[in-house]
């Protein structure tokens, strides 16, 4: 789940990294009396602000998602501005207002798994700021990545030569490696106690304060986070709310097919729904089944109106739901249902459901259905004696019809509805 | 012949009073799987399947020293102390078929089992089979006959699912398999495509190596570099042929889609990126996945089909 800035920099805080000070602004306390007050609060420590849109997208920065001010008024301006705007097809809904820093150096920091060395890497560089993809492509010698050692790392934390060997690589002066040594440290604890699949620093700003006690002060002014799903369970003390890919505008059909999981929690169905402008609709089982599918409908030159997928033995009702949904999309020319041979799902039950909506809608397209598992003979046989004597163009295949040709079948089908009906 | 597994694999299942560790002994016995005992913490004592259950996984090894395997299933919050008691106790081959295990918890597990050099399997594994000799986990389900047989094709899957579905496509087009293996398609696997080929490298009898990958991660191109460097060392001899799934998503923005691995993170994780690194290494990648039935054929021809 990757999070947002304000969530990341919470974070970031509590494993004792500096952020700079400011307050999250959400649609349910947006008024201008509230801007004022968080203005009045906030000025009392800070003289320029930085208005900053929350989105997931990367790039925020040159999209024009931050903005900054130095008074009342501007500050009005520019959340009014960013929230409820829509930035990389995403819709702001929460803004951070925060110190505006003054920057003397933007550097970069991170630590994610890199699954080719099956270890977590630590990367830095000198040159961090909104440049650091060009960098990355022109100038790769300035970004450092090196392998840490998780176990020894989460033991007695990281080596400290093989990061000063590293500071020094990466063109960092003397008097940065301790501070840089200190940081880079909890980040790493953070990245460990929170289960994070990546974070990211950029930029980590060195301000122009210097004084006696603290000659340099580095504040992140930005993060990236991506916390592990299957981790959500013990991370209970963030309780950030759940989220499926971007927050782009769900379709009609899509919140559709997202709310049957909501308050039925057997088996899975329509979580994941992604609409198309395609004229076949798919409804899959199965993670490697269903993309295998897809790909072969798109081989023959076919379209998918959508991706589904129902998994884990869902009852009648909820398969009867997501077919609904899937079949009401207009322009539909054909559907699978498609999936691998199932271990537990029952087979009879779950194509009952498809069969409930099925002989409702009374669809004249062709339907083909690819699919093993638990009760699937007699599926088969319910399936066939329906759709003689409702007059319905419906194929069924077990797992001794390969997936992909399957599709093949249905293309050629479709092709020929189409042909049939003028469309071609 | 074949790799890892064999007629001499004595099993632990750690889990084995769970509703899938149940049913996966069941499943593994009937095949002719030695399933020698099994562990649940505090259900000692019991018997599944005739299978005699320990407290831990010392116990279990204490009474029966000829296990030379273990299979975890056991839920998520509970895999990284199973996986750690049977590293502790260098079982040298763990098959774990446990979904949604936390990464730092694979990560520690990963770390660990490599230092001991033990063969971490999985997490997210649909398990392995040698055909005709031992299976280990959910692969095949109870229809084993249907897809699998002896034979002369090696296969890595990271899709469960599509494991079956693959070796389907193999046996239509002729051939039975050595062993067949799902690797899982986790962001840390234990094992990997490139740890795999130069065990079927060794194996005699394994004559091709289909690999099944998937958008997500680099281990399709960890394995083309290996192939790459290990043909021009001549340490591996025998033809690979592939079948990368995710076509669709390449057309996607950032969605993730199907398995946890499965995460679309830069351009070296999509599909188009793995097929170019698996061709220029030599590798025959299909465009459709019942092609690769044909290219097993092509490569075996009609003579190794009757061996």
């Amino acid at each position: 789940m990757k999070l947002y800035e304000y969530e990341g920099k919470m974070l970031l805080e509590k494993s004792g990294i500096p952020i700079p000070f400011g307050r999250v602004l959400k649609p349910s306390h947006v008024s201008s009396d509230a801007v004022r007050t968080t203005f009045n609060e906030l000025s009392q420590f800070i003289d320029a602000f930085a208005v900053k849109a929350q989105v997931l997208a990367g790039s925020r920065g040159k999209a024009g998602g931050i903005l900054f001010a130095s008074n009342e008024q501007e500050l009005q301006g520019a959340v009014a501005k960013l929230l409820g705007s829509e930035l990389k097809g995403e819709i702001v809904e929460e803004v951070l207002i925060e110190r505006k820093l003054s920057i003397q150096d933007e550097y970069y920091v991170g630590i994610m798994f890199d699954t080719k060395i099956r270890s977590p890497v630590l990367i830095v560089s000198k040159s961090g700021g909104i440049d650091i993809e060009e960098t990355k492509k022109n100038h790769p010698e300035q970004v450092i990545t090196e392998p840490l050692d998780y176990l020894s790392a989460k033991t007695y934390g990281l080596d400290p030569i093989q990061l000063s060997t590293l500071f020094m690589k990466a063109g960092f002066d003397a008097s940065l490696h301790d501070p840089l040594t200190h940081l880079i440290n909890k980040l790493f604890t953070c990245f460990v106690q929170n289960d994070l699949k990546m974070i990211e620093i950029n930029p980590l700003v060195r301000t122009t304060k210097q004084s006696l006690t603290t000659p340099v002060e580095l504040v992140a002014a930005d993060c990236v986070a991506i916390m592990d799903d299957n981790a959500l369970y013990r991370q209970t003390q963030w309780n950030f709310p759940q989220r499926i890919g971007v927050r782009k505008q769900p379709t009609f059909i899509e919140q559709q097919a997202r709310s049957i999981d909501e308050n039925d929690h057997r088996g899975v169905a329509g979580k994941t729904f992604i609409e198309f402008d395609g004229d076949i609709a798919v409804l899959a089982s199965g993670g490697g089944c269903s993309i295998t599918a897809m790909d072969a409908l798109l081989s023959y030159g076919a379209k998918p109106a959508n991706y589904t997928e129902y998994s884990g033995n869902p009852p009648i009702e909820k398969v009867e739901k997501l077919t609904r949904i899937t079949l009401s999309k207009p322009g539909l020319c054909g559907c699978w249902v498609v999936g691998g041979v199932a271990n537990f799902t029952d087979i009879k039950e779950t194509l009952q459901g498809f069969m409930n909506a099925v002989l409702d809608l009374k669809p004249d397209y062709p339907i083909l259905i690819r699919r093993g598992g638990p009760n699937d003979r007699e599926a088969f046989v319910m399936i066939k004696d329906l759709a003689k004597k409702h007059k319905l163009d419906i194929t069924c295949y077990d797992e001794t019809m390969p997936v992909s040709e399957s599709g093949k079948i249905l293309a050629e089908k479709v092709k020929e509805y189409k042909k049939k009906k003028g469309m071609l | 012949m074949s790799i890892l597994i064999d007629e001499t694999t004595r099993l632990l299942v750690q889990g084995i009073t769970g509703k899938e560790g149940s049913r996966a002994a069941k499943e593994m016995l009937e095949y002719g799987t030695k399933v020698v005992c099994g562990v649940t913490p505090g259900k000692g004592g019991q018997q599944i399947e005739g299978v005699p259950v320990y407290n831990d996984v010392r116990d279990a090894l204490d009474h029966h020293p000829e296990v030379n395997a273990t299979t975890i299933v056991v839920p998520p919050k509970f895999a990284k102390d199973a996986m750690l008691e049977a590293i502790d106790n260098k079982i040298p081959l763990i098959v774990v078929l446990t979904e949604n295990i936390p990464i730092h918890d694979v990560m520690e597990c990963y770390a660990k089992a490599r230092e001991k050099n033990l063969a971490l399997i999985g997490p997210s594994s649909i398990g392995m089979i040698s055909p005709g000799k031992c299976k280990i986990g959910f692969i095949a389900g109870g229809k084993y006959h249907k897809s699998y047989k002896p034979g002369p094709v090696g296969i890595i899957s990271k899709s469960g699912g599509m494991s079956s579905e693959t070796a389907w496509v193999v046996k239509q087009a002729g051939f039975g398999q050595s062993t067949v293996i799902g690797m899982g398609g986790d962001v840390i696997a234990g094992t990997t495509f490139a740890d795999l080929l130069p065990l079927f490298e060794q194996d005699k009898k394994t004559k091709i190596i289909v690999l099944f990958g998937e958008i997500g991660g680099e281990y399709e191109q960890e394995a083309a570099a290996w192939i790459k460097l290990a043909r021009q060392h001549g340490e591996f001899t025998k033809p690979v042929a592939a079948f990368i799934s995710g076509k669709f998503a390449d057309s996607l923005p950032h969605v993730s889609i199907g398995h946890a691995g499965a995460i679309i993170e830069g351009d070296h994780a999509r599909r188009e990126a793995k097929v170019k690194a698996l061709r220029d290494a030599g590798v025959m990648v299909a465009d459709v996945h019942h092609e690769l039935g044909e290219m097993v054929k092509k490569i075996l021809g009609k003579e190794a089909s009757e061996n």
